[in-house]
């Protein structure tokens, strides 16, 4: 902490000057009751066991946006070749550190056990940085974090890990706790965070289970915790940051992440700006819309994922590289992304061309935007698109929105599901829209997945005509999703394009994969591929 | 450029550095696979690499295998200089994904050592200091305890306790959550 100076002027902070807490309150309830209502999946008036099932299985996706855990329970497997390895014991006559090393890789239990091996081993596990997997504390012990918990095995948990880490004088490598109803057990997580703080935890993950549904505040006791460069947290109402102290700051903090956390917006901002070495910053499962204004010299990738309707302004983030979204659903509501400065940003990702609006600089991408070298993002290499292509508005605003990124090589184009289609739309069209040859010339890999709907679905037509412009390198990956395409003709159909692609195109790889069979996979096919036709 | 390019090569295919084992054996690598250990690199870094580096630590037939690992690994490290290592486009390349599952079964295969060999190569890797055969070592034996009560963890390795049964009792009580 001492040595930390901020590379941001701590006297000039907006939010001193922030809003008022009863304003706050006020729009957390608003935005509470709004997120109530928004959740599909929980019907009022149905049976309160089904809707806590329910409401399990909204988690697991949560738990699908974790990183992995550094231990993991499964070793069983595990044999050595010898049976007695000639009587010696070789493990204890390793030196401290390395018999530090296997404790450390071991789930919580096997560590701790470890102290009864023999005098040797007594002090091992004490001196060793604690890995607490708190999965690794339940009944089955494994990797797994439960969709469904009883009271009992929370408690457990919540007891064992007061226990350890009391018990543990620290450094704390890695805390990963996600076992837990903490609205339950609330002195208990204070005492924890408390420990936290003086154990130095490096890597920290805080996943609360809500049930009833509440989202209570963690305790700010989080921003003492300066040595921490993993932060994930889960089903919190994130504290309110304007009361705190000037300095507080997560100094070494590089990765974050906020799963269906409840954050205000000047909160964000305000992490951001004490975290100057942040690199990736990850959005899961939000409650609440998220409204995000990026100012970062640190961060290197900011992902968004299955949030609320989004506001997303890049401000200013020059060593930006990764923006990968995915957004819900949100009738008539288009999310709004704006791209200010970002230079080195290459890879952009899933944007839904249905619901997503796009604004670089200051121009919106709608149908009408002219070609302008000034409305584009160079740096990127890497474009993930979504279009439902029975939606004539999607089809006609690809080759504009593609134009906005002249110097993509790879394209990923995800055709979206849809159940509205007004038309289809033929070649002359797609010739029409000659603008996006250029950007089509630069590309050298292009995927497809999951094509939908076969009555709509693109066909790839192919011609001999001149002055065409040469697809340098084509790879073509034709993915089709078993449950979308049904057998039968559909899949021939689908099935029959590939020799026309093999024999007219420059395609140097082509698969064709439908549900789990691939169909078809070629290398270096020879020809010329004229356009793309949907 | 074509001729910089093989000068560089050639420069590379030179930088052969001979290692002694214990035994007095000499195995002759690139400085490529031998800076995987950052011993030899701190060595190279300080010239005293000429007339070969002694290891008095490692016998031939350990040494070998230590370097059998570093050449298959060299080449992952020398892709992962290119790319920023996590920021790779591994996700979007199923090459890479195909080079790594690669990696993976040869890491697999190079453990199936008896658990004398296993020891050594932990002191080897230790005292080389090459991470990541360290930890997949170190990783070897984690998973051969995992689940095991102490007892069959000291009938597995001859660990003797000797520890009194009152301290046993002791440590028994203070992680008690441990033994539940």
């Amino acid at each position: 902490m001492a040595n930390f100076a901020a590379p941001f002027p701590l006297h000039s902070d907006p939010r001193r000057r922030g809003v008022d807490p009863h304003e706050r309150e006020a729009l957390f309830g608003r935005e509470l009751t709004y997120f109530f209502h928004a959740l599909p999946d929980l019907p009022v008036g149905v049976d309160p066991h089904e809707r806590e099932a329910l409401f399990g299985r909204e988690l697991t996706y949560i738990y699908h946006a974790l990183p992995d855990p550094p231990v993991y329970a499964d070793g069983d497997l595990c044999v050595l070749l010898d049976d007695d390895g000639g009587g010696v014991d070789r493990l204890s006559l390793l030196p401290d550190k390395l018999l530090g090393d296997i404790v450390s890789r071991l789930p919580i239990k096997d560590a701790a056990r470890t102290a009864v091996l023999s005098r040797r081993w007594r002090p091992i596990w004490r001196a060793t940085p604690l890995v607490l997997v708190d999965t690794h504390l339940l009944p089955a012990g494994d990797d797994v974090i439960p969709e469904h918990l009883d009271r009992a095995s929370s408690s457990a948990v919540a007891d064992a890990v007061s226990c350890i880490l009391a018990a543990h004088p620290g450094p704390f490598s890695c805390v990963r706790l996600t076992c837990c109803y903490m609205d339950e057990h609330r002195a208990q997580v204070v005492r924890w965070l408390k420990h936290l703080v003086k154990g130095s935890v490096k890597d920290l993950f805080l996943i609360n289970r809500p049930w009833p549904l509440e989202v209570a505040p963690i305790p700010s006791t989080l921003f003492s915790m300066t040595e921490l460069t993993c932060l994930y947290l889960g089903f919190w109402r994130f504290p309110d940051t304007t009361g705190l102290l000037r300095g507080a700051a997560f100094p070494r903090l590089r990765k974050l992440g906020l799963c269906s956390v409840y954050i205000h917006k000047q909160d964000i901002e305000f992490v951001l700006s004490r975290s100057p070495v942040l690199e990736i910053l990850c959005f899961e499962g939000l409650l609440f819309p998220l409204h995000l204004h990026l100012v970062s010299n640190s961060l290197r990738c900011l992902q968004v994922h299955g949030c609320k309707l989004a506001n997303i302004t890049v401000a200013d983030a020059p060593r930006l590289e990764r923006l990968f979204l995915h957004t819900y659903e949100s009738k008539g509501l288009k999310n709004r992304i704006k791209i200010a400065h970002a230079p080195a940003l290459r890879l952009f990702g899933n944007f839904e061309l249905g619901k997503d609006k796009l604004q670089i600089v200051n121009t919106i991408i709608k149908a009408r935007t002219w070609a302008n070298p000034s409305v584009t993002i160079p740096a990127v290499k890497t474009l993930d698109v979504d279009v439902r292509f029975g939606v004539r508005n999607d089809t006609k605003m690809l080759p504009i929105f593609l134009r906005c990124f002249p110097n993509v090589e790879r394209l990923h184009i995800h055709s979206n599901n849809t159940t509205e289609s007004n038309g289809r739309l033929n070649i002359k069209f797609w010739q029409e829209s000659g603008a996006i040859k250029p950007v089509l010339s630069r590309i050298n890999l292009m995927v497809f997945h999951d094509f939908r709907g076969m009555m709509r679905v693109p066909k790839l037509r192919l011609s001999s005509q001149e002055n065409v412009p040469m697809i340098a390198v084509f790879w073509l990956s034709v993915r089709v999703s078993a449950e979308v395409v049904p057998f039968g003709t559909s899949r021939m159909a689908l099935i029959s394009l590939a020799p026309i692609l093999l024999g007219s195109s420059n395609v140097v790889h082509l698969e064709l994969v439908i549900g789990l069979f691939k169909c078809l996979h070629a290398r270096h096919c020879s020809g010329l591929l004229e356009s793309l036709w949907f | 450029m074509a001729s910089a390019g093989s000068g560089d090569e050639k420069a590379a295919a030179a930088a052969m550095i001979t290692l002694i084992s214990s035994d007095n054996e000499k195995f002759e690598v690139t400085e490529a696979t031998a800076t995987l250990s950052q011993t030899i690199r701190h060595m190279i870094e300080d010239g005293c690499t000429d007339g070969g580096v002694p290891l008095p630590n490692v016998t031939s037939k350990i040494l070998a295998r230590v370097i059998e690992y570093c050449k298959k690994h060299a080449t992952a490290a020398a892709g992962e200089e290119g790319s920023s290592s996590s920021f790779s486009d591994a996700a979007f390349l199923e090459v890479d994904r195909a080079f790594l599952e690669e990696l993976e079964e040869f890491d697999d295969a190079f453990l199936e050592v008896d658990r004398a060999t296993l020891f050594d190569l932990i002191l080897a890797a230790n005292y080389l200091d090459i991470k990541g055969l360290l930890n997949l070592t170190c990783q070897k034996v984690a998973d051969s305890v995992k689940g095991k009560t102490p007892e069959q963890i000291r009938e597995m390795y001859n660990i003797v306790n000797d520890l009194t049964p009152e301290e046993e009792a002791e440590i028994r009580r203070e992680t008690q959550w441990a033994f539940e």
